[in-house]
């Protein structure tokens, strides 16, 4: 039997009296992409977190290729588990290359490192560019590109993407899409986070539709795309 | 005259650079001035004083001894009080009500066990001179210095140069980030007070072969403040710069106006630098855009 990739099951978590997620199932087999889909304060940065060990879980499991996720960030990163962030989270004060150095923090194949590196710059030119350049004094696309680089730098089984497409142009979104299908072609699984609903669900596998912290919809891209009232429903389009 | 007056200068400066650029590595990973930073150097001058004077070890033993002494006390001090106020989520005002509240403490503690009375090293260095260039230069000066410049470089190989040192500096960029990445926050940390309270107990030691050591002379950590913010605060080369400036400055004060007029020139360089240039002489200003 294959076991699942990621498997999350009954995930509750609060900020204080705030219950982000109410019992959130969900799970990722090798290879896929899959989407979570939900509105502003749904609860998709948070289920994020969980998985990432930096949030307290208040109730439910997530299991890693078939096993209990580790407990501290650092072990879940070394494991294989990576995010690009809400907001991106550059090291504003430090260069592109430190940036993607601090991403391989906990890496010691050296010659991996190095084909990496070359695979980021060859993913996103403008950032071989601009190695020398403080990651604060990017535009928004590139600090995007560079937060998916540096995640790149921890050599993942699994990225997890929080709405890399906020704030940016068209054209950019486009190009940011195309390289995350690119990395999940060269055999890494993908968690998009998107409230671009339209736009996530051609783009998955699969794809889970998240509500004040509860799932409330699921299926695949394709079919949940021609649903257009749920769509509606839940994501407010 | 002018030339021996650099000197000293510059080697007081290194002993308040050993000082600033712990205070500022702490500052820039937590957003607090640690008002403690000072007995660190105390603690390590003391100790130093014990196995030196009062036990049979000779100096340079006793000088080890008394650095790993100020580095294991900035650690505790990070582990049993810092940690534990930060995971209460409060204000960073807090951490540094708790440092204030430990400089007392410590001051206090070495009035109990040691007295008042002044206590120096057993050696007589601090009265020796060789002749460079015409000059008279102190031979405690002189080798200050030098320990102080290999620390200092070494401090600097550590920060830009290596994997630990990277991600101190990511951390103080960006902790939420850098935690996300899988940085050992709290080790990285634990890493840095252990650290400066090295660079911190070297500190005190010089500085007390050089003018005794006594309960309150960590003091001194006001003018590794003094000293970071000149030069930037959180900006390690900037307090390195900093502190070599504010040294060179109250030495001149000292030879050329009057000694007693010394700290009246460093604080009011404090305040003018409050008020013209905030940011210090090396302090970044790059902004995040999220
Ligand atoms: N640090 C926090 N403290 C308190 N409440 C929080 C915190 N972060 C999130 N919340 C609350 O938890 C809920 C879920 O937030 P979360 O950030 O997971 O939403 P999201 O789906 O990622 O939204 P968005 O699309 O706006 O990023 C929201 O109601 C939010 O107000
Ligand atoms: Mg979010």
């Amino acid at each position: 039997m294959m076991t699942d990739m990621l498997k999350v099951t009954d995930l509750k978590a609060a900020y204080g009296g705030i219950h982000a997620l109410r019992g959130v199932s969900l799970k990722v087999d090798e290879g896929e992409i899959v989407a979570v889909l939900g509105a502003n304060g749904a609860g998709k940065s948070t289920l994020l977190k969980c998985i990432s060990g930096v949030m307290k879980v208040a109730g439910g499991s997530i299991e890693y290729l078939g096993k209990p996720i580790p407990k501290k960030p650092f072990e879940i990163v070394q494991a294989g588990l990576v995010q690009v962030p809400e907001g991106r989270q550059i090291f504003s004060k430090l260069t592109v290359e430190e940036n993607l150095r601090l991403g391989a923090g906990l890496r010691a194949d050296t010659t991996g490192m190095e084909e990496d590196y070359k695979r980021c710059y060859d993913l996103f030119p403008r950032l071989a560019e601009r190695k020398k350049q403080y990651g604060g004094l990017l535009s928004g696309g590139e600090q995007q590109m560079l937060a998916i680089a540096r995640g790149i730098m921890a050599h993942p089984k699994v990225m997890m993407f929080d709405e890399p497409s906020l704030g940016l142009a068209p054209v950019i979104i486009k190009e940011m899409f195309d390289v995350i299908k690119q990395i999940n072609e060269e055999g890494t699984t993908v968690v998009l986070i998107e409230q671009n609903a339209q736009l996530a669900l051609e783009f998955c596998d699969r794809a889970y539709i998240l509500q004040t912290g509860k799932i409330v919809a699921e299926g695949r891209g394709e079919d949940l795309l021609k649903d257009e009232s749920m769509i509606a429903a839940y994501l407010g389009e | 005259m002018f030339f021996q007056q650099l000197i000293t200068g510059i080697s007081v400066g290194g002993i308040y650079a050993l000082l600033a650029t712990g205070y500022s590595l702490i500052y820039s990973l937590l957003d607090f001035s640690n008002w403690s930073h000072g007995e660190f150097a105390m603690v390590g001058a003391y100790i130093a004083i014990v196995f030196s004077t009062m036990l049979p070890f000779p100096f340079l033993v006793a000088a080890m001894i008394g650095v790993a002494g100020g580095a294991l006390v900035s650690w505790l001090t990070e582990k049993v009080v810092y940690r534990r106020i930060r995971s209460t989520g409060g204000p960073n005002m807090f951490l540094m009500i708790g440092a204030m509240g430990l400089s007392s403490v410590f001051q206090q503690a070495a009035n109990l066990i040691f007295t008042g009375q002044y206590r120096s090293y057993p050696f007589k260095l601090p009265v020796s001179t060789i002749k460079i260039a015409g000059a008279y230069i102190g031979v405690l000066d002189l080798i200050s210095l030098i320990i102080t410049a290999i620390i200092l470089i070494f401090l600097m190989y550590i920060i830009n140069k290596t994997q630990f040192g990277l991600n101190v500096r990511g951390i103080a960029c960006n902790q939420w980030g850098a935690k996300i990445l899988g940085v050992k926050v709290d080790s990285c940390i634990s890493k840095v007070f252990i650290l400066a309270g090295c660079l911190a107990g070297v500190a005190g030691i010089l500085y007390g072969a050089k003018y005794n050591v006594w309960p309150t002379m960590g003091n001194i950590g006001l003018k590794a403040f003094i000293s970071s913010v000149l030069g930037g605060l959180g900006s390690v080369p900037g307090a390195i710069l900093g502190a070599v400036l504010l040294g060179i400055i109250e030495t001149l004060v000292s030879a050329y106006v009057s000694s007693s007029l010394r700290d009246f020139f460093s604080f009011a360089l404090l305040i003018v630098i409050l008020l013209v240039k905030p940011s210090g002489l090396l302090g970044v200003d790059v902004q995040d855009k999220a």
